[in-house]
């Protein structure tokens, strides 16, 4: 047992001062430093994903033929890791294999008008679900091209002009905006972490049947 | 005197239309500030640590009541003036609350900081420096009684 003259002793020696003194101001140390937010990655992703939720099962039928009304179902999920609450827009494009495609070294859209769009507000750190059910309801056969004219999306009639031969190579592109603050507008391309431009985008293929 | 009281009729129709149509235009203009606003205010919540996901929540729910505004759905209400007016008072509403959680959690921060650094820290330092001590002083004793308790003795050495 530790009397109390020894406690006082122990207390009072040069070691114990020092000691107390290095530890205070390491735990300190630690105690700010883990108070001050962490700089980490910024970045958003876009995914589009099948009726199952999984990166499969994009067509009804299995295969990338779709008819007049077929209903198919897709979900788009954005993850937003750029450390604030960011306010999106995802523009959807039918263009065909001829049609230019986003850029990704100037990180510019692709040219042709959207059909379809919608804004949403993804909180930081989390994941935005949003479901796209469409059905393509109007289609014009000229000679041996075939043309969109009108699709359903999301129970949304919209009016679509996009041809391809055979009806073949068609793609939905979704593009995905980023609402900037200071232009109070939305943009294709935005700065992440190290400075460096980005652009997020992404297409899946189809045929008309 | 029939025709010009006509064409006076329809020019003054004509201007309240037009006035009505550039009054909702006006009042759609304000909502987008007003998100823009809502959006500045959780992003400072946001910046300092605070959970603002219901908030954002919240803020979806008014950008589907502005949609429906635009496209004249008009689900949740029975009007356009009536969608306005909501979604307007909710937007202030969510604006303070953002405000309000932004001090909060600053508050909270740093009585965390004030808490770990004034009161933590200095008591797990002195517990710390009281066992090292402890530790030390008892081994530098232990290893001083060994000395002091050694015998010395002659080391017969071997032809």
């Amino acid at each position: 047992m530790i009397n109390s003259n020894t406690f006082l002793n122990i207390m009072w020696s040069r070691f114990f001062l020092l000691t107390l003194a290095v530890l205070i101001t390491l735990s300190m140390s630690i105690a700010y430093v883990a108070s001050v937010p962490r700089e980490h990655e910024r970045f958003i992703s876009l995914s589009t994903l099948g009726s199952n939720m999984k990166v499969s099962d994009y067509y009804p039928t299995g295969r990338p033929d779709i008819g007049l009304n077929d209903n198919v179902r897709w979900y788009i999920q954005v993850y937003n890791n750029m450390g604030s609450t960011e306010y999106i827009a995802v523009r959807v494009k039918v263009l065909n294999a001829e049609q230019d495609a986003p850029d990704d070294n100037n990180h510019t859209p692709s040219p042709v008008e959207h059909v379809y769009e919608f804004k949403h507000f993804v909180a930081k750190g989390d994941t935005l679900t949003i479901p796209f059910e469409w059905s393509i309801v109007s289609v014009l056969s000229i000679g041996n091209e075939k043309v969109i004219r009108e699709m359903i999306i999301n129970g949304e009639r919209v009016e679509v002009n996009a041809k391809a031969v055979d009806g073949k190579n068609f793609r939905m592109v979704f593009e995905l905006y980023r609402y900037n603050p200071d232009s109070k507008e939305f943009e294709f391309s935005w700065l992440d972490s190290t400075n460096t431009k980005r652009s997020v985008w992404n297409q899946i293929w189809f045929n008309v049947k | 005197m029939v025709k010009r009281l006509i064409a006076i009729t329809t020019d003054l129709i004509v201007i309240v239309v037009i006035s009505l149509g550039l009054l909702s235009y006006n009042a759609y203009a304000v909502l987008e500030d007003k998100v823009h606003d809502a959006l500045i205010a959780i992003r400072d919540a946001d910046s300092v640590g605070a959970d603002t996901k219901y908030l954002v929540d919240r803020l979806n729910n008014i950008l589907n009541l502005i949609k429906e505004v635009d496209d004249g759905s008009l689900k949740s209400c029975l009007s356009k003036d009536e969608c306005i007016t909501k979604a307007k008072s909710e937007i202030d509403a969510l604006i303070n609350e953002s405000r309000i959680l932004k001090e909060t959690t600053t508050n909270k921060n740093l009585n965390t900081l004030t808490m770990n650094m004034l009161v933590y820290a200095p008591i797990a330092g002195f517990i710390s420096s009281l066992v090292i001590t402890l530790l030390y002083t008892n081994l530098k004793d232990y290893l001083k009684r060994r000395i002091i308790e050694m015998e010395v003795r002659r080391v017969e050495e071997d032809d």
